[in-house]
């Protein structure tokens, strides 16, 4: 297949021999599991559960609320315990509403769906409305409702549905170990999102350094014609969905046209693969591969984990941390983020679990910018981080938004080369963050202000009415008087 | 032809007369510039800023130079429109301290009076006679014009929450240097925590091998 280059990138050391060639380890049933409301992009779901439910495996504990949400389902048989605010697995470790399950150690099935025997037989609507059910989101780490997508993408013209198997980050191999163990039941996946949308062909792209995936999915393809396998160069951030479409049609895309509006429906291959389980078994998403690796960790593996299951046990069935270990972060070392703690829940978007040690760190104190441009060079999206972070630093944000600090979507490639280890990508998250509240702030100052005269102008109808009134009693009794005086 | 000229030319002075003179005396007293100020501010007549209403606070910017930052509910997002209207810049630090408030009706307190509803200059409370009243929090604009309206002292400002939704990372602070020893700043850095020194080389080797691969591909 022919390749387009794409512009800017960086090449880290990919760290993944730890865990690349092991198996994926199911982790055994814990006490407790604990299931966020919010695990995806969008509105929470609401809890349909009371505290003291029983629940089987796979049964719905909460609905999805509005356009762009999706529902969570229990990880295991066992009792709604409470329903509660409790940290979440995020940076700010700000509360979110949380299930909290306590695991009967049965792990017994609730009643699922109609398992579709052939789902390439049954209406591509019902195929959608399925995936809708079983709570699936991207897993590569954006968790965006995939039923959403796919709602989307079956009102237009999609020419190639694209599966994501590039997992750039470095230490992370969960993509990896998916396409190795799991080729068919991705493959088969890809061809019913394709299916459910009524695209032609599905391209799936791997990156260059994962030979054992490329041959085991190549051979798994053969039987279609219309399955292609796509060996992409090694060059971070080619795992973004703007970036993978562009290095396999040449399309550049803008950060505010959809992706789905050239005519692409991109989606991770871990996702196909929970699409296909969701028609083929009638199985809710209720567990991902999650890939536990660093200096700091022990024993580092790829397992399959009960969404809700602590983090710590996780770690603890990878043997625990050394003390070398300074840092948790949730997915890769680019793009993720710090916990707050090691009690927060894996949930639908945590695709790594990394203990680093400071040598895998930067540390180094921030210096004066030696103006080398390195970081408009390995700017993939075309910016130029070096003035960006300059206005920003000086709270020029309104000029910051005029050269598209909005359109940088943190891949952190500029951070990682900067000679004066300056924090680049920080700056833009925290004015990409400043800029959406003013956003919201205006908007909703909008709203008061009509709101504010909307109230006057009814008060100042109020007070004619009155007017009026009292004037046309005047009237009348003056015209009372006229009569009496008349009589 | 001489007549045309003529009748044209004094047709054409005396209109121009006519518009001039009009102009004059048909002026409206508006100031441009206050009516700008005035369209950004929330309109709510709250007279938190200390001015009677909005109009005021709006012609004492425009001439008498008064600060960008006393309309309270109107925010940062106010105070920043303003001071890019009147050209002058704005200290954020200053307007830091009115942090955004909303406004909060202590049930047990509320005796269903409806004084508040009355007062309330967006319609952002709900509740009928003699019954608890609650506030909507997403159009309260945190005036207060509720608090001083209530006569049990059931409505209590309060600041807006940081909730997951609104929560976004801080600004870096170069001045802290070591990121461990500060845990804000240790959370700030790791959005990224790998740089290409901290990598060993090994990416710039990866890089040339990658280099060298093109090369050959494009003598072979
Ligand atoms: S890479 Fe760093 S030092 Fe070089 S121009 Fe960019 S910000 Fe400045
Ligand atoms: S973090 Fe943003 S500015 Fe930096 S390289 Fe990535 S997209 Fe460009
Ligand atoms: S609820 Fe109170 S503080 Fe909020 S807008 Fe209404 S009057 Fe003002
Ligand atoms: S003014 Fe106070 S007591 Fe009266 S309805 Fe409002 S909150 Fe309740």
């Amino acid at each position: 297949m022919k390749l387009f280059s794409v512009r800017g990138g960086i090449h880290p050391s990919y760290r993944k021999q730890a865990t690349t060639a092991k198996k994926i380890e199911p982790l055994p049933v814990v006490p407790f599991y604990f299931l966020p409301l919010r695990q995806h992009s969008g509105a929470s779901a609401e809890a349909v559960v009371n505290i003291g439910d029983h629940v089987g495996k796979g049964q719905l504990l909460a609905a999805p609320v509005g356009r762009i949400s999706a529902p969570v389902h229990a990880p295991t048989s066992g009792i709604v315990r409470a329903i509660q605010n409790m940290t979440a697995p995020h940076p700010s470790g700000l509360p979110g509403m949380t299930i909290v399950l306590e695991s009967d150690g049965k792990d017994s099935w609730a009643e699922l769906p109609e398992a579709y025997s052939d789902p390439f037989s049954v209406d591509p609507k019902l195929i959608r409305e399925r995936v809708a059910w079983a709570g699936v989101v991207g897993l590569g780490g954006a968790a965006f409702p995939a039923a959403v997508k796919l709602e989307q993408s079956s009102q237009k013209p999609i020419k190639m549905v694209v599966l994501n198997g590039a997992e750039c980050e470095p230490y992370l191999t969960g993509d990896d170990r998916v396409m190795q163990e799991y080729a068919d039941e991705v493959i088969s996946g890809g061809r019913l999102i394709a299916y459910a949308v009524g695209a032609p062909k599905v391209v799936i792209g791997i990156e260059r350094n994962k030979p054992e995936a490329i041959a085991i999915m190549k051979k798994a393809a053969e039987a279609y014609d219309n399955v292609e396998i796509a060996d992409l160069p090694a060059q971070y951030p080619v795992g973004s969905a703007r970036h993978l479409v562009q290095a396999l049609t040449g399309l550049e895309i803008s950060a505010r046209t959809r992706i789905a509006d050239v005519g692409v429906l991109v989606q991770n291959v871990g996702t196909a693969r929970a699409v296909w389980r969701s028609a083929h078994y009638g199985e809710p998403l209720i567990s991902r591969i999650v890939t536990v690796s660093g200096g700091g960790m022990n024993d580092p593996k790829t397992l399959d984990a009960p969404i809700g299951t602590p983090v710590k046990a996780l770690i603890e069935y990878c043997g625990g941390m050394n003390e070398k270990a300074e840092q948790i972060v949730t997915g890769g070392p680019l793009m993720g983020v710090g916990l707050p703690n090691i009690d927060v829940p894996v949930i639908k978007g945590t695709a790594g679990i990394l203990a680093l040690t400071s040598e895998e760190m930067d540390h180094r104190p921030a210096e004066p910018c030696l103006r080398c441009g390195r970081c408009v060079d390995v700017c993939p999206c075309g910016l130029s981080p070096v003035e960006m972070s300059s206005l920003i630093r000086r709270d020029k944000l309104d000029e910051a938004e005029q050269l598209q600090v909005m359109d940088c979507f943190s891949c952190g490639s500029c951070s990682y080369v900067c000679p004066s280890h300056l924090p680049l990508v920080q700056y833009f998250n925290y004015a990409k963050g400043e800029i959406w509240n003013r956003r919201d702030e205006e908007r909703k100052q909008n709203k008061i202000k009509a709101l504010a005269a909307a109230k006057e102008a009814r008060l100042a109808e109020v007070l004619r009415q009155r007017q009026l009134a009292a004037e046309r009693a005047k009237a009348a009794k003056a015209a009372a008087n006229k009569e009496e005086k008349a009589v | 032809m001489l007549i045309a000229i003529i009748s044209l030319s004094v047709m054409g002075l005396a209109l121009g007369l006519m518009l001039g003179l009009s102009s004059k005396l048909l002026r409206v007293e508006e100031d441009p510039i206050e009516g700008q100020l005035q369209a950004l501010l929330p309109g709510s007549q709250c007279g938190q800023c200390g001015y009677v209403g909005c109009s005021q606070y709006a012609a004492a910017l425009a001439h008498d130079g008064a600060p960008v930052t006393q309309c309270t509910p109107g925010g940062k997002s106010v105070a920043e429109a303003l001071a890019k209207a009147l050209g002058v810049s704005l200290d954020l630090s200053d307007a830091e301290d009115i942090g955004p408030k909303t406004a909060l009706i202590h049930e047990d307190l509320c005796i269903g009076c409806t004084a508040c509803i009355r007062d309330c200059s967006s319609d952002a409370i709900i509740g009928a006679a003699r019954q608890v009243h609650t506030v909507i929090g997403d159009v309260c604009h945190g005036c207060s014009k509720c608090e001083t309206a209530c006569p049990t002292g059931a409505i209590e400002m309060v600041p807006v929450a940081v909730t997951l939704d609104n929560w976004h990372w801080d600004k870096p602070n170069l001045a802290i240097q070591d990121s461990l020893a500060n845990p804000a700043f240790a959370a700030q850095a790791l959005a990224n925590r790998i740089t290409e020194e901290s990598d060993g080389g090994q990416g710039k080797a990866y890089k040339a091998s990658l280099e060298k691969e093109a090369k050959e591909e494009a003598i072979g």
